[in-house]
């Protein structure tokens, strides 16, 4: 089972597209879920994801208008309960701890954020928190070296291998990390 | 029954506009090659003689438009021929594609007794380019699908192949001649006076 | 015989009382045909087997009495031809035995002559005029000129053209071929004028069908080989176009021109061009004259390509430079347009997109060539003041397509503002039109990633796609609020936005000067604009400060700009706060104090205030609803929390407000959550560029926070709270505020025990049990670690 993690794309108010790699990577019909992290902001972004998956999930970013995208969710792929979250209600940002918080209220195996536009993968407390950058490597104020990123989950039953694709200069890096339920 | 002792044998060639068909006429039987693009209208033949199984023959080859619009008045010279030339231009993958729909249309046309077992020929002409885009093989399997057709890579340019491939149309075409004078079409009543009493005929025409 | 003159039209013309020679039903052409052809086939096997036998007189007479078949009137001329294709292929085989045995039948010419009609007579008479000449090529002169007058006198030369005559002189060839194409064309135009005129619609039809057979002399000619450039010029082509032109028949026209462009070699068009070009301006009211030009060009443009390919040359070097096509083409077609008044405005535009493909495909390079059709077309258009020309017209189609062949085929929209013409061009239609061009421009844009790297190409683009960013001042209809159309409307200002950050300049100077640029162009629009597209200008100017601090070493004004840039900033979002989008100029102020605190140029301190403070009126003023508050208070909190520059005479009042608005929110569990949310401002929040680690001030929220959750009604939501902060005093108590005491602690739990299995059993009360469930187990793994580096002790945490 394949599912796509990704989001803080800011088309079009920080960039205008995706990077070209990354379109290019992104093909229709071999992705089983889409886990957007917020900041879609457009309904085109949207529909691009629609067409690379129908199952989308998407939670509202700072940045998003659509006031239907929920604050927070709950997917369930496989034997994973799959928690989302942009991140930017979270104090101090992208603080283990503070994310630990939201793991526990959503009673989840996997804890998806982002807000930081910075790749992240690693166990805390038993669990497993992915964050997976900003897909087009928007502005940020924080960081001005933002690397374009995103996240692409393989579910088998008990075990998720995590790919990480980063643009690093003009060259796709893929990562492999993986993580076992107990 | 009439044997002649020398053929004429009739060869219709036929493909897409551009793909060389009068060059490669011109170059069987003038041994002459133009750069220059001249489309052509309607049919047109020229002849040849050949030697085919130590058979001296004359081949009428029909060269024909490849343009729908400069298509002739009819296909009435599609009847009777003995072999069907497709050409296809092998930097145009288009012109490869539309050979099943010559196939028909000269099947439904020249209506041959046999159509399962007449005989065509391929050329795929122009492989002096160098921008070369339909494979080989893959012109193979269309002909093997088709009965086996026989398959040339021809240069009318160069030269290459050309004569090889019409003596191979020469040889298929005799043999269709032969089997079709076994069935000869005898007509059914010969009627050795030439009066015709049909009415109707030459009574408003004075020439 | 042609097919025409032997039909019903031949002689006298067939009137209404001859009904019963008249070839009426299909039926009945096929049964008539059938009889011909099969009368024609036993005589022609009659004719080989005497030939067989060697009886020359007996195969002869056989040979006439076939050829008399074509002495019928009966046949329509399609079934005509199809009767005189089988005939003549049967004269083969005795052309073939003649070839044989002519050396010994020298009289045979005299011999035919003495068949009593005429058709045959004819027929045998050039199948044995062949047949000598093939065999002796001095007899070809004196029996072609015999056959010539025969011909001509009788009107009957095409079997004659069989013949591939091209040794000793070619003029009387092309003299020959030309008399038979002229006597046949007028027979053929002359169809047109015979017979009822109800009957029109017919007629055409059938000219239609045997149309090749004139255009068969045509490919003769271009068959002569010996015929060259110079005597195509001086003989050949003038004799064809003296008569498609003097025919004055539509039908011919415009076929033969196609003929004469299809049938004759490239070589010799690009020679003949202009007189060519002069005849098309000449021919009749009714010939579709753009489809003959489009023709040519296509021809030549395709040459071009073709010989391009195969010579591996430069395309250019193809045509040869002395033939200037495109002046030619360009003066010959004004030409046409100037005369043929009565073209349809579509055609001439037709004629103009020609041009331009012209252009393209051949001299690729020419950007001139390609403005100046759109100059030429928009000067059209200027004469016949035709000004807002609707999306509804016909000729709008062609017109668009003028422009956008432009923008497809350099796939750069810088290109596109070198044509000086295309701006006054695309001027020409309505709103809708340009609208829709303009948003084929920047998708083009887009797709090909063309970065803009001047103000001033920057403001040519802009003012191309006007349309885009301002309302249409024409016409009084808004903007509706249907839905399908605010979606096309989101899609298109999306694309816009997209646009602006490629307007990318390296040089931060040139780059400042752009964004000001698209600045005064973007603020024209009204509010449900300015919300798609002034955010990406914000964005792009904050990344562009950050480009002034990078280079602060070489750019000793860097402060100055960083200022001005600041205040651009400030003043487009609050031209988006005045558009009424407090929600979005929010997020953007926030953004722009985070940017101003880490560039920390001069008096940074003051503007990131306020920044701030803006965020905060607006958060007072304008935002209402109780979600979008908490959400928006969240936000403030977190960004102030991240913030290091201020002192804390500006830090306090911002903090102590944060607090009052959170504790001020409407609904009990925001305002629970928002105090809780404050307490970071007061542990990790910054005083003085350190964590500010105020125990107190951040119990302080947490003991207010558990106050107000002890305040709601609703006890699934009160233990959902309690669960909450639970985990909220724990996270501090594992930082280590000494405040915090276990006894607090088991104070929560026990009131989160006694509560819980009081719940109504929901959906939400499963929820909160697990958020429980997983917050004991967290204190748990706590307690039971070994680990040395928790600096706090858990000991005499009560569970249960």
């Amino acid at each position: 089972m394949l599912v796509l993690v990704l989001g803080d794309l800011h088309i079009p108010h920080r960039c205008s597209s995706l990077p070209a790699k990354f379109k290019k990577l992104l093909v229709p019909g071999r992705i089983h879920h889409i886990l957007a992290t917020g900041n879609i902001c457009t309904k085109e972004s949207y529909d691009y994801l629609k067409s690379l998956a129908t199952d989308v999930h998407i939670v509202r970013g700072d940045f998003d208008e659509n006031l239907s995208y929920p604050e927070q969710k709950v997917v369930t792929v496989g034997q994973f309960r799959i928690g989302l979250c942009h991140g930017h209600q979270v104090v101090p940002r992208g603080d283990p701890e503070a994310l630990a918080l939201i793991q526990r209220q959503l009673d989840v195996d996997i804890l998806i954020t982002g807000h930081t536009y910075k790749f992240e993968a690693y166990e805390h407390g038993n669990k497993f928190y992915i964050n997976p950058g900003s897909a087009t490597g928007a502005f940020n104020p924080l960081d001005t070296n933002v690397v374009p990123s995103f996240v692409l989950m393989d579910i088998q039953s008990t075990t998720v291998v995590t790919y990480v694709y980063q643009l690093i200069g003009d060259e796709v890096k893929v990562e492999r990390i993986e993580y076992k339920k107990i | 029954m009439a044997t002649r002792k020398k053929s004429l044998l009739k060869v219709i060639i036929l493909g897409d506009s551009s793909v060389g068909k009068t060059s490669l006429m011109n170059q069987y039987v003038n041994k002459r090659f133009s750069n220059q693009y001249k489309a052509t209208i309607g049919a047109d033949f020229c002849t040849k003689e050949v030697v085919v199984n130590d058979r001296v023959v004359t081949m009428q080859i029909w060269d024909t438009a490849g343009q729908e619009r400069f298509q002739s008045l009819g296909v009435a010279f599609y009847r009777g021929a003995d072999c069907c030339v497709l050409v296809y231009d092998v930097t145009a993958p288009n012109s490869f594609k539309n050979l099943d729909s010559w196939r028909d249309e000269f099947l439904i046309q020249a209506s041959p007794r046999d159509p399962e077992h007449f005989p065509f020929v391929v050329l795929g002409n122009k492989v002096d380019l160098d921008n070369r885009q339909v494979s080989t093989r893959r012109a193979q399997q269309w002909c093997q699908s088709k009965n086996d057709i026989p398959y040339y890579e021809t240069s009318a340019k160069e030269g290459i192949n050309v004569e090889m491939a019409f003596q191979t149309i020469a040889k298929n075409a005799l043999e269709q001649e032969t089997e079709a004078e076994l069935i000869n079409d005898f007509p059914d009543q010969i009627r050795l006076n030439s009066e015709n009493n049909r009415p109707g005929n030459a009574d408003n025409c004075q020439c | 015989m042609y097919p025409w003159s032997s039909s019903s039209y031949g002689g006298q013309v067939a009137t209404g009382g001859q009904t019963g020679t008249m070839p009426n039903g299909l039926d009945d052409q096929e049964k008539l045909l059938a009889e011909a052809a099969g009368a024609a086939r036993k005589q022609a096997f009659q004719m080989n087997h005497f030939l067989d036998k060697e009886r020359m007189l007996d195969a002869l007479k056989c040979a006439s009495t076939m050829l008399s078949e074509l002495r019928t009137s009966l046949l329509s001329p399609k079934s005509y031809y199809e009767l005189y294709m089988s005939v003549t292929n049967e004269l083969c085989h005795l052309e073939l035995y003649l070839s044989e045995k002519s050396n010994k039948e020298t009289d045979l010419y005299e011999l035919v002559q003495y068949s009593h009609t005429i058709v045959p007579r004819l027929y045998l008479l050039i199948t044995v005029g062949i047949v000598y000449i093939k065999n002796d090529s001095t007899l070809k002169r004196s029996i072609l000129k015999d056959l010539v007058e025969i011909a001509t006198r009788n009107i009957l030369p095409d079997v004659l053209v069989a013949d591939n005559e091209h040794e000793g002189n070619v003029y009387d060839a092309i003299d020959f071929v030309l008399t038979n194409f002229a006597e046949m064309n007028k027979l053929w135009v002359r169809m047109q004028h015979q017979g009822h005129s109800s009957e029109k619609t017919r007629r055409e039809k059938e000219r239609e069908e045997l149309k090749i057979l004139v255009g068969t002399n045509l490919v003769r000619l271009s068959q002569l080989e010996s015929a060259t450039l110079e005597t195509y010029k001086r003989l050949i082509l003038p004799g064809i176009l003296e008569q498609v032109v003097s025919c004055r028949d539509a039908i011919a026209q415009e076929y033969l021109m196609e003929c004469i462009i299809q049938v004759f070699p490239d070589e010799f068009h690009l020679q003949t061009l202009d007189p060519f070009l002069k005849s098309c301006a000449q021919l009749e009211t009714g010939v579709n004259v753009k489809n003959i030009i489009i023709s040519l060009i296509e021809r030549l443009a395709a040459y071009n390509q073709r010989s391009g390919k195969t010579s591996g040359n430069a395309i250019d070097a193809i045509i040869p430079a002395e033939v200037e096509l495109f002046e030619v083409f360009s003066v010959q077609v004004a030409n046409i347009v100037q005369t043929r008044t009565d073209m349809p405005l579509e055609d001439t535009i037709s004629l103009q997109v020609a041009l331009l493909s012209l252009a393209q495909k051949v001299y690729s390079d020419r950007v001139d060539y390609v403005d100046k059709v759109l100059g030429t077309t928009a000067q059209i258009l200027d004469r016949m003041n035709m000004n807002n020309i609707s999306h509804l017209m016909t000729v709008n189609q062609e017109l668009s397509r003028l422009l956008r062949i432009c923008i497809d085929f350099y796939n750069n929209a810088l290109t596109i503002i070198q044509l000086l013409n295309f701006y006054p061009l695309l001027e020409k239609f309505d709103y809708t039109s340009r609208k829709s061009l303009a948003l084929y421009l920047v998708m083009n844009i887009l797709e090909n990633e063309t970065l803009v790297p001047t103000a001033d190409q920057a403001d040519s683009l802009l003012t191309i796609i006007t349309p885009l960013i301002e309302d249409d001042t024409t016409s009084s209809t808004t903007a509706t609020n249907n839905s399908a159309d605010a979606e096309e409307f989101a899609e298109e200002q999306g694309v816009v936005a997209r646009f602006i950050h490629l307007l990318k300049s390296d040089e931060p100077d040139m780059q400042y000067k752009m964004l000001q640029t698209a600045r005064k162009h973007l603020g024209n629009g009204s509010g449900q604009r300015l919300k798609h597209v002034l955010p990406p200008l914000v964005f792009a100017a904050y990344q562009l400060a950050f480009k002034y601090k990078a280079i602060a070493e070489q750019d000793e004004n860097w402060d100055k700009k960083c200022q001005k840039i600041v205040q651009y900033c400030h003043s487009t979002i609050s031209a988006l706060a005045k558009a009424d989008l407090p929600d979005l100029a929010l997020r953007l102020y926030l953004q722009g104090a985070l940017v101003i605190g880490e560039i920390r140029y001069t008096n940074h301190e003051t503007v990131a205030y306020e920044f701030m403070t803006q965020a905060f009126s607006l958060y007072e003023d304008e935002i209402s609803d109780s979600k979008a508050q908490l959400a928006a208070i969240t936000l403030i909190m977190s960004t102030f929390e991240q913030m290091s520059c201020f002192g804390e005479e500006n830090a306090e009042p911002l903090r102590t407000n944060c607090a009052l608005a959170a504790s001020k929110l409407l609904k009990k569990p925001d305002q629970c959550r928002g105090v809780v949310a404050c307490a970071a401002l007061f542990w990790s929040g910054k005083q003085n560029g350190e964590e500010m680690r105020d125990e107190k001030r951040t119990l302080d929220c947490l003991k207010k926070g558990a106050r107000i959750a002890s305040q709601c009604l609703d006890t699934g939501v009160q233990v959902q709270l309690y669960v909450e902060l639970l985990n909220h005093y724990l996270f501090y108590f594992e930082r280590g505020n000494s405040l915090i005491t276990v006894a607090m602690l088991n104070q929560l739990i026990a009131k989160v025990n006694e509560e819980l299995p009081n719940l109504e059993p929901s959906e939400e009360t499963k929820q909160i049990e697990s958020h429980y469930k997983n917050t004991l187990a967290h204190l748990r793994s706590r307690m039971e670690s070994n680990d040395t580096a928790l600096e706090v002790s858990f000991a005499g945490i009560t569970l249960n």
